[in-house]
């Protein structure tokens, strides 16, 4: 049956040609689909994650789950590992803490190297500015019986300063001082600083592009698996980026889901074209199927007989589709993108399992039906039924129309109905497709430019890489207020630890700090604890309560501040700052801090509305440890990112175009091709021969335009839906029927007139001998 | 020995709310190893008649053996074999598979019932038909009278005991006809099958052993 399958597609040439190329086209437009699909994709995670640099913290882990980590994802990810190694205790209250580092730690910390380079050996240690000068201590000299000390124990070591780096923000009055990672580890583990576990506080960073979830779900299995109970792990994703990505009103799932539905839609389509390809193809071997039956084979044999052929078919176009779709998306479709778009864009032709997959089941899907509608078909008729096709030239439904050709178009149209069905769905489909696509991408284009208009004033964010503990200085923001608009400030809602040190009754305060809460806040804050509204200072903490006045020291300068009320550990984001072991905590309003405290020209973010790059605004503030975020001004300035959407639209309404021609084309062919005979009898007895392409065209044209008409009308109240959900408010565009259905009515009378040409070439005796 | 018995036979056709009965109550049988011509008018359903007897068609009601075998109504396996191995067909216009050559449709009743091929009878047939050079030929390169060779070649390849021929030589010009239907005589004699033949020619009829007119 292989045999024969493969001498039916060898032989009967034309038929193969027709089928095989409008399968190997599907593929290659779905191929090039795809790709463009993901290449949209791509450009939008690319646009959004360009803005930070990493998107997973894991932090405190030991060493050994870090190495492994480490070691599994080397190639993949670019990390940044730290041990928080032990304390050199200074002084009985100064803890200065020495990391073991390495790679580009400078990266993550954010200091800068100020003199002198990183630790590169035993012995190696990396100051800050501030211990260097309170110490005296400069690049080369020798820091000398150094005490590291843990829970349990504690060792001496030696080390020589080999650079100085800027000042890190910290929690207290000590530093952190930087050694060779390995080091750091021997010294750990010679010297059993501690009970159990070495206490390794480990975090880093993976900088990978997008949300591979099955990759983080990975990293995560090495962490449990590994996972120790005395070390507390944990694992942070970038809240703002993963909000971007998976939360279901993010922007790249809307557009992911966007492309998917479109996709879906237009697979949908895909698999009724080549189901009709197919279906086409098969039908006019009806007859070669009886004979084989009349001779003897089982119905399971012609059911063997179809599946092999169509998996030859689908063998050879899942091939050479694929080859194509690669050559398709080099040569054409990137120069078609690049010229619609005003850039070069890369398409990834990467053959990965989920394309592979989704090819073999687009055309498998249809091929699979066409076979099981055969076997059904097959199944209740006789050979003899299978030979001798019974012809319906006598049927009441029939119209006698005076005028003889319009009478023959007619009952043609009615009589060939199996292709006249097959031809009208695919130009209603067709039709419908490529309306609601151009229009789709109207809608699409108009919101675009409403939504580019009415972006948000403020486009762009900066706050300090340590938003906590750091502020702009005034004459930054003047310098860049100078140079933008800004257009809003935010709220203060910090805490101030270094900058302050809190006194009653003269003795300061230990491990108090300042928290400057929004007016908002402190107003939840005062209802909570039911406390008088012109609250403005409140205390937190036992050893401050019932005070009625603190001084508060920041930055050097004092101020006395009276203390309306004190409060208890009841507002959620107070209890969060304070997790780190603050005794109690001094909390102003904002209003208060702007007026009495020099907290006027201290922000901690601001929006503002421009067009401003990072290299700007290092350029403006003299310095790159700031977060540059600016997903507003990358979507706005990437208007041409979301016109990709509009190519994609344009793109697969001339796909179904192309398509459809090429169905059509196998229809009219397969109509044609039966009939040859029938159309010599008529030749002989003395029409014309354009006469005959009239007929022949008219029935065909006829069915055209039967199906636009229908299309067009069904189309208007999806259209008018599809703008209701896109809150368009440009009307319902022309475009859709003022140049799809003319340019697709134009292509389908092409396509048909050169069929028809092409049968009416042959000689009237050649069309008699044409068997039925 | 009777090889087809026909009892009470009927087959009516309906188009519609027409019917139109072709075979009604129809009892015949048909000795082995003989030519029967079955005669009628345009209508009379010799043909159907045929078609049933080879298991192409089904009958609405009556029995039909052949060769020992019941075939009203047997499961599609039954039937499919018995056209296979003990049935050779030759219709009026040929119904060759195109796509194959002549050789390929001969032997393609050998090859769908999975039998060996004995290449020493496909060339002596073949030869006998005068075909044996366009063995590697498609069956659009030949005329009429090479086309129905091939068909009753193909008939023969299975050495099936019975051949049915519907009006083998109605497409065929008189002496054309008449050289295919001496070979296809000639072929069942040799090969001792019995042959039932659809014809409305009489000249045909009359070198029949038998003649059954409907």
């Amino acid at each position: 049956m292989f045999k024969l399958a493969l001498s039916y597609i060898i032989k009967m040439k034309k038929n193969t040609i027709v089928c095989l190329s409008g399968l190997i086209v599907s593929i290659i437009l779905l191929f090039s689909l795809v790709q463009i699909g993901y290449m949209i994709m791509d450009s939008y995670q690319s646009m959004m994650t360009s803005n930070s640099n990493y998107d997973i913290t894991i932090s405190n882990l030991n060493f050994d789950q870090l190495e492994e980590i480490n070691s599994t994802f080397e190639n993949t990810y670019e990390m940044s590992g730290v041990i928080f190694a032990a304390d050199y205790q200074e002084s009985n209250t100064v803890n200065h803490y020495i990391v073991g580092v390495e790679g580009n730690w400078l990266k993550t910390f954010s200091v800068t190297m100020v003199n002198g380079t990183s630790p590169s050996k035993a012995g190696d240690i990396v100051i800050e500015e501030r211990y260097a000068k309170s110490h005296g201590l400069k690049t080369g000299d020798a820091l000398e019986n150094v005490t590291l000390s843990g829970d349990m124990g504690e060792c001496k070591a030696e080390f020589k300063v080999c650079g100085i780096v800027s000042d890190t923000p910290s929690y207290t009055n000590g530093t952190f001082m930087f050694i060779c990672l390995d080091e750091a580890k021997s010294i750990l583990e010679k010297n059993e600083l501690y009970e159990e576990n070495p206490a390794y506080t480990s975090y880093f960073l993976i900088d990978e592009h997008g949300y591979p979830e099955d990759e983080i779900y990975y990293v995560y299995s090495y962490i449990f698996k590994n996972y120790d109970k005395n070390v507390y792990t944990n694992f942070v994703e970038n809240p703002t980026k993963y909000d971007l990505y998976y939360n279901d009103s993010g922007i790249f799932s809307g557009i992911n889901s966007a492309v998917k539905a479109v996709a879906g839609f237009v697979s949908i389509i895909m698999v009724i074209f080549i189901y009709y390809m197919m279906h086409i193809n098969l039908q006019g071997k009806y007859k070669q199927y009886g004979i084989i039956r009349a001779i003897g084979a089982k119905k399971s044999q012609i059911a063997s007989l179809i599946g092999c052929e169509l998996m030859i078919y689908i063998i050879i176009s899942l091939v050479i589709g694929c080859i194509g779709g690669i050559i398709f998306n080099n040569f054409f479709a990137k120069k078609i993108i690049a010229i619609l778009l005003g850039k070069e864009v890369a398409i990834n032709n990467a053959l990965n399992y989920k394309i592979i997959i989704y090819m073999i089941l687009i055309i498998t899907v249809p091929s699979l039906l066409v076979w099981f509608i055969f076997i059904i078909k097959l199944r209740n008729k006789n050979p003899i039924d299978l030979i001798q096709k019974k012809e319906v030239f006598a049927n009441k439904k029939f119209i006698n129309a005076k005028n003889i050709y319009i009478d023959l178009i007619v009952n043609n149209s009615y009589r060939n109905r199996k292709n006249s069905r097959a031809l009208i769905i695919t130009m209603f489909l067709a039709s419908l497709m490529t309306i609601l696509f151009i229009n789709g991408a109207s809608s699409v284009s108009f919101n675009i430019n409403k939504s580019i208009f009415a972006f948000s004033n403020c486009e762009v964010t900066i706050s300090l890489a340590n938003l906590d503990y750091t502020y702009f200085p005034e004459e930054q923001l003047d310098e860049i207020s100078s140079e933008i608009n800004c257009m809003y400030k935010q709220s203060i809602l910090k805490s101030y630890h270094d900058q302050l040190s809190v006194k009653k009754d003269n003795e300061e305060m230990k491990n108090y700090t300042l928290i400057v809460y929004s007016d908002d806040m402190m107003k939840k804050l005062i209802d909570i604890n039911k406390l008088d509204n012109d609250c403005h200072i409140v205390t937190f903490g036992d050893e401050v309560s019932g005070c009625k006045e603190l001084v508060v020291s920041i930055d050097g300068k004092e101020y006395k501040i009276n203390v309306d009320g004190n409060v208890s550990n009841e507002y959620p984001s107070l209890r969060g700052i304070m997790t780190n072991n603050y005794e109690g905590a001094v909390i102003v309003d904002e209003s208060y801090a702007r007026e009495n405290l020099g907290f006027a020209g201290q922000w901690n973010d601001i929006f503002i509305d421009g067009d401003i790059t990072s290299q700007e605004l290092t350029d403006i503030l003299g310095e790159d440890n700031f977060e540059y975020y600016d997903l507003n001004a990358a979507v706005s300035q990437s208007q041409s990112q979301l016109q990709s959407i509009l190519v994609l639209l344009a793109y697969m309404a001339v796909s179904i175009i192309l398509l459809s021609i090429f169905l059509i084309r196998s229809i009219v062919k397969e109509s044609f091709e039966h009939r040859k005979k029938e159309i010599g009898m008529i030749c002989a007895i003395g029409t014309r021969k354009n006469q005959m392409t009239l007929i022949l065209v008219g029935e065909t044209l006829l069915l055209v335009v039967l199906a636009t008409i229908i299309s067009s009308i069904i189309s208007i109240p999806i259209s008018m839906y599809v703008y209701e959900i896109m809150n368009s408010e440009s009307g319902l565009p022309w475009q859709g029927f003022g140049i799809g259905i003319p340019l697709i009515m134009l292509l389908s009378g092409l396509v048909i007139w050169i069929n028809v040409k092409g049968c009416m070439k042959e000689k009237i005796a050649y069309l008699l001998k044409c068997e039925e | 020995m009777n090889i087809i018995e026909i009892r009470n036979l009927e087959k009516t056709y309906v188009d519609g709310d027409n019917k139109n009965k072709v075979i009604d109550n129809l009892s015949l049988n048909i000795e082995e190893k003989k030519f029967v011509a079955i005669t009628g008018k345009s209508g009379s359903g010799k043909s159907t008649l045929l078609n049933i007897i080879s298991g192409l068609d089904t009958a609405d009601k009556g029995l039909v053996m052949v060769n020992g075998k019941n075939i009203h109504k047997p499961n599609d396996a039954e039937l499919s074999s018995f056209r296979a191995n003990d049935l050779g067909f030759v219709f009026q216009d040929f119904n060759l598979i195109p796509v194959l050559s002549v050789y390929d449709n001969i032997v393609l009743p050998i090859k769908i019932s999975k039998g060996n091929i004995d290449r020493i009878y496909i060339d002596e047939v073949m030869s006998m038909l005068g075909i044996y050079e366009k063995k590697d030929v498609l069956p659009g390169k030949l005329s009429g009278g090479q086309r129905q060779r091939v068909a009753i070649a193909r008939a023969l390849a299975n050495k099936p005991s019975i051949i049915m021929a519907d009006e083998p030589t109605g497409n065929l010009d008189k002496n054309t006809g008449d050289i295919v239907l001496n070979l296809l005589v000639e072929g069942i004699r040799k090969y001792n099958q019995t042959l039932v033949m659809v014809t409305h020619d009489m000249d045909i009829a009359a070198k029949a052993d038998q003649i059954l007119r409907l």
